[in-house]
Order: structure tokens, then sequence, then C-alpha cells
């Protein structure tokens, strides 16, 4: 037995190393993903009260800090048991589909787009983003244009880019500035034109990702998803629902406070990522995905014009549900459209500027549960306090958590196909590293390089003799 | 009228590295028109999307070294885009990506004060306090003046009081 080490996974949020076994033949045999840092979160914040939790837990993660304060404060309303303004509910739903389009235009842009512009194969030290914007210039600037434009509404409402405290339990501290929505306004057609744009390059371009597409993560699983009543896209409200590998809806209507009854979470020996699963299935067998393919398989209908006409193409391209993992890519650019539209849709409604925009009250409930879709997939806050307001207990189960399971399966597949034991070439080892960006892991919120990769890979003999080694930083 | 940026980064957790955001929000209560303003706590890509449209940028950093309070004034000079990382930019970088993406950037300065300490916490010294004082007033006498030359923004930074 032989055993390949990726380490680390380049291009991702956060740390994560890969391990791949290979037989006496050469050919994978196993794989394993370590996601290799703790945080402690649920432990530290024991004792604190309940309402520091949003400005506390929103450090988790720099890239989508909104969702773990709108996590955290909708858990905040529940102890408090209140009915937040329904124009604080508005504006927190804009907060978070402008960080959809932040992020998402984060991990197309910056993080994936080198693999698919400049090719899976081409060379490490130029397949980053400086290699797109020295290449692709039009592109690079869509990027970064979108990305500003989500950072521009959250700077404008929460006052703050990143960790802003505007959000708070029972709604929002402030109402918005009459000005903020004429200048988003005024920006909003030529973004979801730019949007429209990169859809209409990716369909193009998906064509010559064919073998990554019928081998990125394909095996079936579940699929799971917040949506409206109407079965629609929800990101901020609403309940969840899986469905299953063939795409039957098994289970819907599943509130906030009953995610225990269908949600249980494994410990892997292998890694300090938990790895939740559909409970009524077991373990391992209730595998489901998250996040923008899990969303959009999970849907009936976008529930905005643009964003549903593309989804009907997706759909008739490539099955509902459809399976592989590359299409994560494709799913995130239909969800930043979605979400664009979706700013335009709450900045017409005329109670956005209502002044009333949050309820107060003190501790009425002794557990509360809050529940958003973050750009990754569900995220789940769940507070128990004590009379006075202290969290005594707290249990967060991250979006990437639910996708563990599915990014090793993926890992697993595309190691099979792709890898070959007797002479590693790097091309092999970047498309394991590309399927578990394809899923948009945050790890965590730390830094990575960009340039060559800072990867080491090493092939180690039965007798423990180095076989073969790439190593690039 | 001629647009003017003044970015001032820095970590305002990290002690003196809240030079930047003290002296640009200085700058910004001058309300100095045609004068645009950015705090923020690293300079990142999406500030070429703002820079290609000044005539002119001044950033505004902490340095370690030196005096404590020293300030310092040198051009910025668009230095090889492959530098730059994913996460961060240095001036010199993010002015090669406006010229990258956009096809300009600005001419630019950088102050730059000295500092006593980066640790934990959001107190800044009393000799990084000054010294973001005097730079706001730097500024604002040579956007007065029209005239951004390294030297005389030098000398100014220098008798500022």
């Amino acid at each position: 037995m032989k055993r390949l080490t990726i380490d680390p996974v380049s291009r991702i949020e956060g740390h994560a190393k890969i391990s791949i076994h290979l037989n006496d033949e050469g050919h994978v045999a196993s794989t394993q993903l370590h996601v290799t840092q703790t945080r402690g979160f649920e432990k530290f914040t024991e004792g604190r009260p309940f309402y520091e939790m949003p400005g506390i837990t929103s450090r988790i993660c720099g890239i989508c800090p909104v969702s773990h304060l709108l996590a955290s404060a909708k858990a905040c309303d529940a102890i408090l048991a209140v009915r937040i303004p329904a124009t604080a509910v508005k504006l927190r739903e804009l907060l978070h589909c402008a960080q959809f389009v932040q992020s998402h235009a984060l991990s197309f842009f910056y993080l994936s787009s080198p693999d698919l512009l400049l090719g899976l194969d081409s060379d490490p030290a130029k397949r980053n983003v400086i290699g797109v914007i020295e290449k692709h210039p039009e592109l690079a600037r869509l990027g970064i244009e979108l990305r500003k434009f989500g950072l521009q509404i959250i700077e404008g409402l929460a006052q703050e880019r990143v960790h802003p405290s505007w959000v708070v339990p029972g709604g929002v501290n402030a109402p918005m500035p009459p000005q903020l929505r004429e200048r988003i306004l005024s920006e909003l057609p030529a973004m979801t034109a730019g949007a429209e744009r990169t859809i209409n390059f990716f369909k193009s371009a998906i064509t010559l990702f064919q073998e990554e597409i019928d081998n990125f993560g394909t095996a079936p699983t579940m699929y799971a998803g917040m949506v409206d009543r109407k079965g629609n896209l929800q990101l901020y409200d609403g309940t969840l629902r899986f469905r299953d590998a063939q795409g039957a809806i098994v289970k819907e209507e599943v509130a906030a406070d009953d995610y225990a009854a269908y949600i249980g979470e494994a410990s892997l020996r292998e890694s300090y990522l938990k790895a939740p699963y559909y409970k009524p299935a077991g373990y391992p067998q209730g595998i489901y995905r998250v996040g923008p393919l899990g969303r959009l398989n999970t849907i009936d209908g976008c529930g905005t014009p643009k964003a549903d006409v593309e989804l009907a193409e997706f759909r008739q391209r490539f099955g509902h549900p459809a399976h592989s993992s590359f299409l994560f890519h494709y799913a995130r650019l239909i969800e930043m459209l979605y979400a664009l539209e979706r700013i335009g849709q709450l900045l017409d409604d005329p109670q956005i500027l209502n002044t009333h925009v949050r309820a107060t009250a003190g501790v009425n409930s002794l557990d509360g549960v809050g529940m958003v879709e973050a750009p990754r997939g569900v995220l789940i806050h769940h507070y128990k306090v004590n009379e006075d307001g202290g969290i005594v207990w707290a249990n967060l189960i991250v979006a990437t958590g639910h996708n563990n399971l599915a990014i090793g399966k993926s890992i697993q597949q595309v190691s099979e196909h792709f890898i070959d034991g007797k002479k590693l070439q790097e091309g092999m080892l970047n498309r394991v590293s590309a399927v578990v960006r394809a899923y948009d892991p945050c790890f965590s919120c730390s830094t990575h390089a960009s340039g060559q990769l800072a990867m080491k890979i090493r092939l180690v003999g039965p007798d423990g003799a180095l076989l073969d080694e790439i190593c690039s930083r | 009228m001629q647009q003017i940026l003044v970015i001032g980064y820095g970590n305002p957790l990290r002690g003196d590295d809240g030079f930047g955001g003290l002296a640009a929000g200085y700058v910004e209560k001058l309300r100095i028109p045609g004068l645009e303003v950015i705090v923020c706590h690293q300079l990142n890509p999406e500030l070429a999307a703002v820079l290609y449209k000044s005539s002119y940028a001044i950033f505004l950093d902490a340095v370690a070294g030196d005096e404590p309070g020293t300030l310092n004034a040198t051009p910025v000079a668009r230095c090889d885009l492959s530098s730059a990382g994913m996460h961060h930019f240095e001036p010199g970088s993010l002015l090669a990506l406006s010229q990258a993406i956009y096809g300009y950037a600005p001419p630019a300065m950088l102050i730059t004060a000295a500092t006593r300490s980066f640790d934990n916490g959001a107190e800044i010294s009393k000799d990084v306090k000054q010294a973001a004082v005097k730079a706001a007033e730097a500024i604002a006498l040579a956007v007065d003046a029209g005239n951004f030359d390294s030297q005389i923004l030098s000398n100014v930074l220098l008798n500022c009081h």
C-alpha cells in the first residue's frame, strides 16, 4: 500500500489535506479528506450572554460572516420569542443576498476560474487569479465588480464589510438610508447584465469539461435546501426540504427547531469536521449534498424570472436532480443571478425604507434555533440559555459540514478516474483539488497562497521508500 | 474636478496598525471637495475598481522601525502583478492590477507612520495619533496646493503641527 498526500488543498477557504492510498498495482484503493483545524466556538461561548452570539460567531468566517450573523440572530430572536418587524426581515434578506453575490463571485472568479479559464493542466505557477487577470482581463473585471457590488451593499447597510454588527437579536439596529437604495438600484442593471454574461460564458465553456462533468462526484446522493411555501428558493427564511437521489421529496417543511429529528452528526476519525447525515436513512447511507447544487436540486423553482429561465435550461441539459459536482459552478452562477434579481425585488418593496426595524424583549425561551442558507449550504445555530440569558450549550452545523461525506466520495471517484499511481502528474492531483473547490468548502476563513501551488505530494512505497514527489510552494 | 482617492488601511485591533484608518478618518472629517476616503483592513482587488477612476491616490499605512510617529512620503511605482497575493495587495501591485484590468492607474503616494507597537488592542500610541493628525493636515495642504511632489509632501509632513 502506498499513500499520496495533498497538503494543503489550495484555493479553498481554510485548511485541509487529502490522503490517497494506492494498492501495489498503483491503483487508488481509498481516499480520505482531513480537515486539520479545530475551532471550538461551541465550547468557548458557554457562559457568554446570548446577545453577544451574533458578534462572536460571525468571527467564524471572513467570507460569509453575514450568514453566521443571521443564523445567530435568528436563534436569538427565538430566545426572545419575538416576531421581528417585517422591514427587518427584508433588510436582513437584502444583506444576505449581497453576501451571496460577493461570496459566489469570490468562489467562481477568484478561486475556480483559473481552472476553468486556463485549464486544469496549465502551468500551476500561472493557474491563479493573477493568471486570469493577465489572460482574461474582461472577465476578471466582471468578477471584481460583482464582488465589489456585494461588498458595497453590505458596507452601506451594516457600516462594515466584514463582521458587521448591524444585525441584532430582534431585527437590525438601523433602517436603510434612502440614498443607499437609490445607489444600489442605479448599479443593479449593469451587475445583473454582468452575471448573465458570466453564465453565458460558462455555458459555452462547459462543453470543454465533459470528462470532468462525467467524473466529478456523480454518485447519486440526497439533496437538502430551504424553500418557501411555494417550494421556491429561499436563502433567509423558509423550511428545510430533502429530496432523494431520484428527485422525490422525502421530507419537507422541517422547521429550524426540528432539525435534530432529521439531521444526525457523525464524528470521523480522520477529520475534525463532523459528517451530518439524514437521520431517518442512518449513517452513512443518509449522505446528502447542500449548497448551490443541493439547493437547485431541492427547489421547485427560483422564483425570479431570469434565474428561472436559467434553471429550466440547466435541468434540460443535466436532468433533475443533476448529480455531477462539477455543476456546482453552474448552479453558483444561477444563484448569483437570483440574488441580484432578489435585491431588485426587495428594493422595490415600499416597506424597505420603514424605520421600525427592531423588536425588543427579554429572555422568553431557554432554547433557540436559527437556520439560513449560507452560500455553501444550510447553516444552523442552536443555543440553550439559562434564565439570565447566559449560553449553557451551543451547537453549530456549518454549511460545509453537510457536504463532508459527499466531498469524500467525490475525491474517491476523481482519484480513481484520473490518478495513475505509477507516475504522478500535477494535473491529476489538481483535479482532486478541483473537485473539492467545486463545493467551495469553507473549512475556516484562513488565508491561502497564490502563485505556485502550495502543495506537496509524496509517493511512498510499501517499505517507506520515497518513489516520487511533487513539491511546490 | 480631479478626483483624489485616500485609502487608509491596517488592522484597528492591532495597536498602531490602526494608523491608516485613523489618519484617513481625520481626512474625511475635513470634507475636502473632490476627495474620496476609503478605510479598510487591507488592500484587496476590489479597490482597483475605484482606483482607476481617480486622478491621484494616497495610501496611508503603518510600518515597523524608525522612531515611533515618524512620517514618510514616497511615490508608489507599479510593480509586477505576479508578485501580488490573492488575499491582499500592496499599493504597487494594486496599481498594477488597475492598469491590467482598466488600462489606467493613477500616480500615487504612500504615507507611512513608524509605529511603537502592533500588540493586540484598539489603543493607538500618542506618537502615532499625532502622526495621523499631521498626515491629514499635510494631505489637506497638498490638495489645496494641487501639488503632490513627494519631496514637498515630506517637507510638509515634517513641518505640520
